[in-house]
């Protein structure tokens, strides 16, 4: 356990250790000097229109989808998760696409109004709101999913109650169901920002100078670790707000489900244009997504007719360094999961190291795996780099693979412990005969989760991996960022379709969580 | 087997300043069944966990045939003390069968040998046709039976129970409870039975003990604590219960509905105010004096009209 | 059973982890030893086409050597080179832009060759003066415009981009783009650092539109009639034309390409190679980089980037045949490294994004 605090906490810590002891060298004058205060607004700005958007996004479509019932409304509950499956620079990259002023909308736009290009004003996709859109599209689902969960389990007695005291629809959702579901919405909107904040691959093709984009370029661009690691500790102080909003009021969120009976949902039919216009929320949201973007790559794809042998090397690498990152980050989240039953100091620590991991981008992560190489003395090379970049997988993904194990076990009663307690059974066995077999009924979750985020890694990847590595995502930027879009197509299409396996098992599991509902 | 008594004495257990048990002494005999009656937060859930080992005590001892299993700084863990649990949600594990689950604490036996055994329990709790049952394909009951076989197998010193039957169904509870109690009255072990409900613990306990702050106030046979409860409080804690003022100087009289008869040469003159069915009698609420009376009439009597006025008379008992 | 099977699961993937790590001959040293067995260069590439594989295929054939490419933006690979040290597997270092090669000089990550084939078959112009890096293949960075806005005469220098004529009308990529950098460099050079930051203000303040996307979005952008003229490299040009969407051939026919006087000539850069500080095997780098000057590895190399080969003779690559005729400038190619620095302050300077 120790051993798995200071391997999954290191990379983080001497990235944080570096930035402050660095004496900040030519190029962090230089940056602070001309970039930084970019780096740092547009990071806020992103950050709060995204936290925006993904609210004006993913509450409506969870009140929708929950408490209504509109035409095609079952279908739309699980379409709406799917953005999970995609990664924000596939979006990226459709999107600056279609968005282009020599793009389909605004040819269309100049042919069917005969104006010329500069006759009209239209939103540039490459700037700060462009991204912002594009990232709460791609993370709305965490918010989605939490609110979803929270209107379902926790207030449908309150909001029966409510009903009867006479609330109307409006107030039922303002007054009594965000009320009741802010805490579990928090969590969920903390998650996205973080997402938001580690993304590097969409805003760098999209030339928005975030901190990610920051510190990966201090790195590839002026070979300066130092000045990515005082950038990464703005970063840092930013994991570290958004992971107590996370927590923020748990206490509170700790009072769900404590009725192990379901009620059966009794859901308020929208009738003529009210159903048609909820249904059309939930199916744009879906389009902005998913449906638009895959649709513009697939299109793309078979219009130029893009190369797909040459792929093979690519996509084997991917699930080479998926399986080997998955299994160990998926062996420490196991480890972290058990761990936190037994409420020691150390499994404490490790838990908090596992989950600042996941709230630090990849490319920090990655330039404090490069920090602990330069303090060891080793060369990146090889069998080193493959060691380094999988080490990184793992600090980043294993709270991904604890979280569903913790559920599983979340949901076996404290007593179970004691009751193996008081029938003898030494501290391993407890561990090996009742928790460990609990942990794995979340299991398969946690494989997939953790493999198809390692999948879709694209800074930690783009700078650590070894000579022959490239995986598909690797691929997809590469041929993007070289403004070859139709050769980029068909790894994003590749990368998004192994995305949707997890995401589709773990929507059939969501449905099958209310089994009280008439499916 | 060890057919020992456990044992608290001057248990006492704080939680910051708040005292949450309070200077107890309990004693549990071998083929003994104790109920552990209180209002909640008495703190009788917490007495069963200090009995268990489950937390540390701040004072006193608990004991088992003599020898300490928890005193300041010392706690004896769960699974050095041989005390079966049992737990209102029953906490089977649900990756095991029925069958697992009871053999899960017979580690030491050959499967061969622990599979007989655990059966033989299964089967005593008339379950062993669902010995290959998970948890998730068992009912309340059923599940529950199979923790109480889980908890006896290992041949524990004393089992403690907290609230077991509480998840139950009503209909179901009063079977599976004097199934269960006698299956453990059989074992020969000390046992400890955490409830609220005082007419199942009068009927299925050997022992009554009530719990008020932190303390255990009266115990005794149920049949004495009932009759003869030290104060209003535990009079109450075990049934409806009217204080009736005979005269100015005699003080107050503890008298169940049930020892109040109509008498209609009867010392006390009241008007009946209400008629109430309750199955096996006839409930009276009346007034005298001011005073508000509960009255038990057998259901087999022809109860008097609402607003009419009685004589009452108190039973003795000898 | 679930439990059960999720092990398997994890273990195997443990164990083709292990397996993987053992087949990977690029990442031990002792695999590139000349000595022993098969032999293989490691080239660290900032290119990634289709057509790589077909030379690395001829490389093989021709000697025997086994080619293991790594390939990543030159930043990249920089920084991957000075983090894996003394250790680098890199044999031979492949970017597309003379800047790039000159940082890789300047960092000490490369050597100096001695090669009489690579001497006659370049131009010296176009090699590294210490011979530490050698011009593979060309690109021009010139001017696209529409020719229904802007005649030929408007778009025949870079200099004509500041007349006031051009206000609104220019469309131009960041200028942190090693293309911008090398082009900055040269015109330091013809019209000194005082006329050069005054090309750029006026530049500048010409634009339609703030820098975004590549050089393949500013020419769409002219087609789409948002500017009428851009700095682009010939080759993006010449991939719309060669495309297989209508869209993109729409594109290319809307739109034309003046190789544009730079001062003196057209702007000129080229793919470059050099052989790494630390090659593990440099004779193998070298007969590579030989490979990549002949007859053979010239129409390879150039085929699917429609650059313009360097070596006299070679055929061009389908599109490149209908381009008017080019006045290279004669520019020392080094001079656009020396530069770069001064470069990117002129370009902070006049506020180019």
């Amino acid at each position: 356990m120790l051993l798995a605090v200071v391997g999954l906490s290191a990379p983080l810590l001497s990235a944080g250790l570096m930035g402050v002891l660095s004496g900040g060298g030519e190029t962090w004058a230089h940056i602070s000097g001309t970039t930084l205060s970019t780096y740092a607004g547009s990071t806020v700005v992103m950050l709060v229109l995204t936290g925006i958007l993904v609210l004006v996004f993913a509450i409506p479509a969870a009140w929708l989808v929950t408490m209504h019932e509109f035409p095609g409304r079952r279908f739309l509950e699980w379409l709406l998760i799917l953005p999970l499956a995609a990664p924000a620079y596939v979006l990226a990259i459709a999107y600056a696409n279609l968005l282009g002023v020599a793009g389909p909308v605004q040819s269309g736009l100049r042919d069917m109004t005969g104006l010329s290009a500069r006759d009209y004003w239209f939103p540039d996709i490459n700037s700060l709101p462009g991204l912002s859109v594009i990232l709460a599209a791609a993370l709305y689902p965490y918010v989605y999913l939490a609110a979803r969960a929270a209107f379902t389990t926790t207030s449908i007695c309150t909001l029966d109650a409510a009903r009867t005291l006479g609330a109307r629809p409006r107030d039922l959702l303002l007054r009594v169901a965000l009320p009741a579901a802010r805490p579990a919405i928090i969590a969920g909107l903390s998650l996205a920002l973080m997402e938001a904040a580690a993304d590097y691959g969409a805003a760098d093709y999209l030339g928005v100078q975030t901190l990610t984009v920051g510190v990966f370029r201090a790195w590839s661009s002026y070979g300066d670790v130092g000045a990515g690691a005082r950038l990464a500790l703005i970063l840092l102080a930013l994991a570290v707000f958004l992971q107590w909003l996370e927590r923020f009021d748990r206490g509170s969120a700790g009072s769900e489900a404590t009725s192990k009976r379901w009620q059966s949902l009794t859901r308020a039919r929208l009738n003529g244009w009210h159903g048609w216009a909820a249904a059309g929320f939930c199916f744009a949201l879906f389009s902005l997504g998913f449906g638009i973007p895959v649709l513009r790559l697939l299109w793309i794809a078979i219009d130029t007719n893009a190369p797909v042998a040459s792929l093979s090397g690519a996509a084997v690498n991917s699930i080479l360094l998926a399986a080997a990152g998955a299994s160990l980050a998926f062996i420490a989240g196991l480890a972290v999961a058990l761990g936190a039953r037994r409420k020691t100091g150390l499994s404490r620590l490790a838990r908090l190291a596992a989950s600042g991991g996941y709230a630090v981008p990849g490319a920090v992560l990655a330039l404090g795996g490069l920090i602990v190489i330069g303090w060891l003395g080793l060369g990146l090379t090889g069998h080193v780099a493959l060691l380094v970049l999988i080490w990184i997988y793992v600090c980043r993904f294993t709270v991904a693979g604890a979280e569903p194990m913790q559920a599983a076990l979340a949901r076996a009663p404290k007593s179970m412990d004691q009751a193996a307690r008081s029938l003898a059974a030494s501290p391993l066995r407890r561990l090996v005969r009742v928790d460990l077999p609990i942990a794995m009924s979340g299991a398969v979750v946690a494989a997939l989760i953790l493999f198809v985020e390692i999948l879709k890694e694209l800074p930690a990847t783009l700078m650590l991996r070894p000579t022959g590595w490239d995986t598909l995502a690797v691929r997809a930027y590469g041929y993007a960022s070289d403004e070859r879009v139709a050769e980029a197509t068909v790894p994003c299409l590749l990368i998004t379709l192994a995305g949707l396996v997890p995401v589709i098992l773990l929507s059939v599991r969501l449905s099958r969580a209310r089994p009280g509902e008439t499916a | 087997m060890i057919e020992a008594a456990l044992s608290a004495c001057g248990v006492t257990k704080k939680i910051g300043a708040t005292t949450i048990v309070d200077g107890v002494d309990l004693n549990l005999r071998p083929r003994e069944i104790t109920a552990l009656l209180g209002p909640s937060g008495a703190g009788k859930s917490t007495l069963l966990r200090l009995l268990a080992g489950l937390e540390g005590l701040d004072a006193g001892e608990v004991t088992i045939g003599g020898s300490a299993l928890s005193r300041p700084g010392l706690t004896v863990p769960p699974e050095k003390r041989q005390t079966g649990l049992v737990f209102q949600d029953f906490a089977l594990f649900p990756h095991l069968t029925a069958l697992e689950n009871v053999r899960f604490g017979l580690p030491h036996l050959t499967k061969a040998d622990g599979r007989a055994l655990a059966l033989s329990w299964l089967d005593r709790m008339q379950l062993a046709a669902r010995s290959g049952a998970y948890p998730a394909e068992l009912s309340g009951g059923e599940q529950q039976r199979v923790a109480i076989a889980r908890a006896l197998a290992p041949q524990p010193a004393a089992i403690l129970m907290d609230e077991p039957f509480s998840g139950l169904d009503p209909a179901l509870r009063g079977g599976v409870a004097a199934l269960t109690l006698a299956v453990i009255r059989d074992a020969g072990v000390p046992a400890l039975w955490v409830t609220h409900d005082p007419s199942e613990a009068m009927m299925l306990a050997d022992t009554l003990a009530v719990m008020q702050s932190g303390q255990i106030v009266q115990s005794g046979p149920p049949e004495t604590v009932y009759r003869s409860p030290i104060d209003l409080a535990v009079a109450q804690a075990l049934g409806p219960i009217n204080e009736i003022r005979l005269t100015e100087d005699a003080g107050v009289a503890l008298v169940r509905p049930e020892d109040l008869v109509l008498d209609p040469d009867g010392p006390i003159g009241a008007t009946v105010t209400s008629v109430q069915f309750t199955g096996p009698t006839w409930r009276l609420l009346a007034m005298a004096d001011g005073q508000n009376l509960m009255i038990d009439l057998p259901a087999s009597t022809l109860p008097p009209a609402s607003g009419s006025a009685v004589h009452l008379t108190i039973r003795s008992r000898s | 059973m679930s439990l059960r099977s999720s092990f398997l699961v994890a273990v195997g993937a443990l164990f083709v982890l292990s397996a993987c790590g053992n087949s990977q001959p690029a990442d031990d040293p002792s695999a590139s030893d000349a000595s022993s067995g098969p032999q293989s260069v490691t080239l660290y590439s900032t290119r990634h086409y289709d057509a790589d594989q077909l030379i690395f295929d001829a490389f093989e054939a021709q000697t025997g050597i086994e080619v293991q490419a790594r390939e990543a933006g030159a930043a990249q690979l920089l920084e991957t080179m000075r983090a894996e040290g003394d250790a680098s597997p890199a044999d031979v270092i492949l970017a597309a832009d003379a800047g790039s090669l000159w940082r890789f000089k300047d960092a000490g990550l490369t050597q100096a060759v001695a090669s009489e084939t690579l001497e006659t078959a370049i131009p010296a112009r176009l090699q590294d003066a210490e011979n530490h890096w050698f011009g593979l293949a060309k690109r021009y960075r010139i001017i696209a415009y529409d020719p229904e806005r802007l005649s030929a005469e408007q778009v025949s220098s870079m200099t004509n981009l500041t007349a006031a004529e051009m206000e609104g009308e220019i469309c131009v990529r960041s200028s942190s783009n090693v293309y911008n950098l090398s082009l900055m460099g040269e015109l330091i050079d013809r019209l000194g650092s005082v006329g050069a930051q005054q090309w750029a203000d006026s530049v500048v303040g010409n634009m339609a539109r703030d820098p975004s996307g590549g050089d393949t979005d500013q020419i769409r952008a002219i087609a789409a009639g948002a500017c009428s003229a851009a700095i682009v490299n010939h080759y993006y040009w010449v991939r719309l034309s060669q495309s297989e969407s209508e869209a993109d051939l729409d594109v290319a026919a809307s739109t034309m390409l003046s190789f544009a006087d730079a001062g003196n000539g057209t702007h000129t850069n080229v793919t470059a190679a050099g052989v790494a500080a630390n090659a593990p095997n440099p004779e193998g780098a070298v007969a590579f980089i030989e490979f990549l000057a002949s007859p053979e590895g010239q129409a390879l190399l150039v085929s699917d980037t429609k650059e313009f080969p360097v070596v006299a003779g070679v055929p061009l690559p389908a599109g490149l045949d209908g381009l008017p005729e080019i006045i290279e400038s004669d520019l020392d190619l080094s001079t656009l490294g020396n530069n770069q620095v001064e470069a990117q302050q002129i370009f902070d300077r006049a506020g180019w994004p």
